[in-house]
């Protein structure tokens, strides 16, 4: 992935490639980010799922999830006392730092998440705007 | 959500990662959820498809080669997760999976 972006940006400035393949491979990478670190982020928080599985209630984590901040009670009334992230989850957090470039509902805890979180940032960041720049003809 | 019971939760955090804290002990019963993995395979697979989207000049080598790789990876990742060979899952092909496509 890394790889295919930097001869992306290196071809931007040299009009190697038609627009449309530009298009194309620019949407192909942003998705490829978000896939890429929705997967570290599944498999690195708490350890992975095996982990979190074994823990049963997920409490200790790199990001706080909603759910991990309401009382026994009201988990209890929602049907979510054993609550646990699942892929979904993490994926909807990588999309929303490629969107946002930032955490929107699951503020992030530990360093490891926010060194992820910023190199994906910077990713997704790079690839719109070069895209924007290509598309408003500034490069 | 209470105030107090959030800043209660999150001082117990010791910031995940794989070096959280290890389960004091598997828990078996009947009530516990076992965590889905077909979503985090389509979303490898998919993946590897979209380098198939990738000119030839943007990518390294044939484009169907990640999907490959991907695909014979992940045989042994599910053999690994049926047969409850979790060491070898974690450390022997999940991660490297992940930093390949990375």
């Amino acid at each position: 992935m890394i790889w295919s972006l930097s001869l992306l940006v290196a071809a931007i400035p040299a009009r190697k490639e038609l627009p449309q393949d530009m298009l194309r491979s620019a949407a192909a990478l942003w998705i490829t980010n978000i896939l890429v670190f929705a997967s570290w982020y599944w498999r690195l928080d708490a350890g992975g799922p095996r982990e979190r599985e074994l823990r049963g209630v997920h409490t200790d984590g790199a990001f706080l999830f909603p759910q991990m901040t309401l009382d026994q009670q009201a988990k209890r009334e929602m049907g979510e006392d054993r609550w646990s992230p699942g892929f979904v989850d993490y994926l909807f957090l990588a999309f929303n730092t490629s969107t946002a470039f930032s955490p929107t509902d699951s503020p992030v805890l530990s360093r490891w998440a926010k060194s992820l979180m910023m190199i994906q940032a910077l990713i997704s960041f790079t690839t719109v705007a070069l895209l924007a720049a290509r598309a408003v003809n500034i490069l | 959500m209470k105030h107090n019971e959030a800043t209660e939760i999150k001082s117990t955090y010791r910031g995940g990662c794989s070096r959280a804290s290890k389960p004091e002990a598997p828990m078996k019963s009947a009530s516990q959820q076992l965590e889905p993995r077909w979503p985090a395979m389509i979303a490898l697979l998919s993946v590897g498809g979209l380098r198939l989207a990738l000119p030839r000049s943007l990518s390294a080598g044939p484009s169907w080669t990640l999907l490959v790789v991907v695909g014979v990876l992940m045989v042994p990742i599910v053999w690994a997760h049926y047969s409850g060979f979790d060491a070898l899952k974690l450390w022997v092909m999940s991660r490297p999976q992940s930093l390949q496509l990375t």
